[in-house]
């Protein structure tokens, strides 16, 4: 089966530091694949490159067979095609939330408005937040607001979405709508390529993890393999790390005189 | 023969209420080309080319190291001499502020661009916004609350730099003034009102920008 | 097109002259327009009744005119009431008006930049109010005035030219005078526009490595 996303022999630097090395990764349309890895591993840049919002020094980038590392890539064209949901969000603070979900439509798609409309408002009411149509970024809270910016990004009907670290930034009581909403198009066969810290819902969604460290990818596979029986000392360390609370020995009573 | 203080200056009225025209016309254009340039510059600051960022700081500098009052000279004698160009000095006046204000407004733009999150330029790249539309629907936008008060200050202060276009032979508000103080004598009562005239204009331009910057200042 | 380079040299003994005037005339009114925005700022800060309105209004009468118009008040218009006043004295005084009250602004601003909280935790060590003036606001408020202050004072610098107007001899007057007389214009401007990018280019530059150093908001002009 020919992959929707191919990454092969991918390289970038910062200035003299290459942060992705040699990176191999086929994404099939309709898998949801989740990175994870340590700070700094390059899973962010990885997603970045597939946008064009970081631009790759070697290798190979291909979506649906064509090649994106090629000076005559239109970018505009392809961040139709791919999505991106951002930990920030990063919804426009000046419109109001349906003026939001229908700038790329009108303006990059120059679809009709009707019909734009029709979707934002269908989008919006999937993800319960029709009441909020009228109202501004700055009068909704985090998990509002990115529930928002991923209705805003599915709204350019694209082919692949990317989330980076999208609940980092949430009050712990907001991630769940979020990952809710993430589920739900997990569901309906949209690809996805999410980054992110939130391992209980990374087992629960993905389709395969890919764990990255120091610009490579270590190792790949299912879920329930990767978490319970990590092949890489490294990725098992970092697994580690993440049942360190859930481990840790209870502070015994002390002495009160 | 006027015999009070209000009589001549009634009398006195219609001559400079030209010059007061062509003052006004003079700073309102010089205005008009200071922000259409200003915007420019600033958008252009910011869209991260070497060389383009090279060139409009030579701009800045050249307007920031020469005083305005110099460049007046320059072009008003210049541009004969090197361009054999012979414009009017209404227009060398014109040009000169409308240069001078767009390096000021410019650096205004182009430092609220800069404070915007750098996520609401990658959020509109993201949409698929070519970088026209993301300036005008998206950034530009945005930072306007943040331009205002500073471009309005810049304003006041081209307003009274083009009391200098006397020097170079304008026949502008000041110019109107001094024929009558050859005329009447009366320079304490017209200076004044020049004095006074030039305050009502720009004082309550100072007051909004004031009254903006407080009401639209972000935490 | 040539430069008559033999000329230029010829005028340059006048010009060192005129620089030295443009000097003169600038740091003076630098030192006054400090001392009078001192005096101001601290009937500002201290609310010293009625002065302090009149601190305020003057600061808006002076910011809100042309120094063009100021000077020739000064200078042709005082005349008529009996002060006879030389254009290098009418210049010093108008310039003193002006950049006393752009200098207040600066240094009013820069008190109101120090941070409330340093002011609750000085209290809150004990200090009295006359010990924060002296040891927690003014420091501060000096060290956050000064990129602006600077940035003032090469302004007053870059006015002196205006003052030529009132046949002080600094560089622009000297510059117009010859061209009168020796119809020279080209070398003339060039010779003027050489001295300003030696003069002001290297403050300004200077400046920015100042605001760099102190990484402060600005104030003032």
């Amino acid at each position: 089966m020919s992959a929707l996303i191919e990454f092969q022999g991918f390289n970038k630097f910062f200035g003299e530091q290459q942060v992705l090395k040699d990176v191999d990764l086929k994404v099939a349309a309709g898998e949801v694949v989740v990175i994870l890895g340590p700070s700094g591993c390059g899973k962010s840049t990885l997603l970045r490159c597939l946008n064009g919002l970081e631009q790759a020094h070697g290798g190979h980038l291909r979506l649906a067979g064509q090649e994106l590392l090629d000076p005559r890539t239109d970018w505009r064209e392809i961040r139709q095609r791919v999505g991106m949901v951002f930990q920030s969000y990063h919804l426009f603070g000046h419109m109001s939330v349906i003026d939001n979900l229908l700038l790329g439509p009108l303006k990059v798609q120059k679809r009709e408005r009707a019909e734009a409309l029709a979707q934002a408002e269908a989008l919006l009411a999937r993800v319960g937040l029709l009441d909020k149509r009228d109202a501004f970024p700055r009068q909704l809270s985090g998990g509002q607001q990115q529930r928002i910016a991923i209705v805003r990004s599915l709204c350019m009907n694209p082919e692949v979405m990317l989330f980076d670290e999208v609940t980092a930034a949430l009050d712990p009581e907001m991630v769940k709508e979020v990952l809710q909403v993430i589920q739900g198009l997990a569901r309906d066969g949209m690809t996805l390529l999410i980054v992110t810290h939130e391992m209980a819902f990374a087992r629960a969604v993905a389709d395969r993890i890919v764990f990255m460290e120091a610009g490579r990818i270590l190792e790949q596979g299912d879920p329930e393999s990767f978490f319970t029986q990590p092949r890489t000392a490294r990725a098992q360390q970092f697994l580690e790390k993440f049942s360190f609370v859930e481990s840790l020995p209870k502070t015994l009573h002390k002495e009160l005189s | 023969m006027p015999s009070s203080a209000s009589e001549l200056l009634l009398q006195a009225l219609p001559q400079l209420a030209g010059g007061a025209a062509q003052t006004l016309a003079i700073s309102l254009l010089g205005i008009l080309f200071a922000t259409l340039g200003g915007v420019l510059y600033g958008v252009l600051a910011t869209l991260g080319n070497r060389a383009l960022n090279i060139t409009l700081q030579v701009y800045l500098e050249l307007f920031r190291a020469i005083p305005v009052l110099v460049w007046l000279y320059l072009v008003f004698f210049g541009l004969p001499i090197f361009f054999a160009l012979s414009i009017p000095s209404f227009w060398c006046a014109v040009l000169v502020l409308g240069l001078w204000g767009a390096s000021e407004v410019g650096e205004v733009v182009r430092g609220a661009l800069r404070s915007l999150p750098r996520g609401q330029r990658e959020a509109g790249l993201s949409i698929g916004l070519a970088g026209w539309q993301l300036y005008g629907y998206v950034l530009l936008p945005q930072a306007l609350k943040r331009m205002t008060p500073p471009t309005i200050n810049i304003y006041t202060r081209i307003i009274k730099t083009s009391s200098l276009a006397v020097l170079i032979g304008v026949v502008e508000v000041i110019k109107a003034g001094q024929q009558i103080i050859e005329r009447t004598y009366e320079s304490v009562l017209i200076y004044g009102a020049l004095f006074l005239f030039f305050f009502i204009v720009c004082y309550p331009l100072s007051a909004a920008s004031r009254v903006l910057e407080r009401r639209w200042a972000h935490s | 097109m040539t430069l008559d380079t033999a000329f230029i040299l010829t005028t340059l003994p006048a010009f060192l002259k005129a620089v030295g005037v443009t000097l003169q005339v600038g740091l003076i009114a630098i030192v006054t327009s400090l001392l009078v925005a001192l005096v101001n700022a601290t009937l500002l800060v201290l609310r010293t009744p009625y002065l302090w309105r009149l601190v305020k209004a003057y600061v808006e009468l002076a910011r809100n005119t042309p120094l063009l118009i100021q000077l020739f008040f000064v200078y042709f218009a005082l005349p008529s009431l009996g002060l006879k006043i030389s254009g290098f004295a009418a210049a010093i005084i108008t310039m003193t008006f002006m950049g006393g009250a752009y200098l207040t602004e600066v240094l009013r601003a820069g008190v109101e930049a120090v941070p409330r909280a340093q002011l609750e935790s000085g209290r809150s060590i004990g200090l009295s109010e006359g010990q924060l003036l002296r040891h927690v606001v003014l420091p501060q408020a000096g060290i956050l005035s000064l990129p602006a202050l600077f940035a003032n004072f090469i302004f007053l610098l870059k006015e002196t030219t205006v003052v030529s107007a009132v046949a002080v001899p600094e560089i622009l007057y000297t510059t117009k005078n010859y061209i009168a007389l020796y119809y020279k214009t080209y070398e003339m401007l060039t010779v003027l526009t050489l001295l300003c990018v030696l003069l002001f280019l290297p403050l300004s530059l200077l400046l920015r490595h100042v605001e760099r150093r102190l990484q402060h908001a600005q104030f003032g002009v």
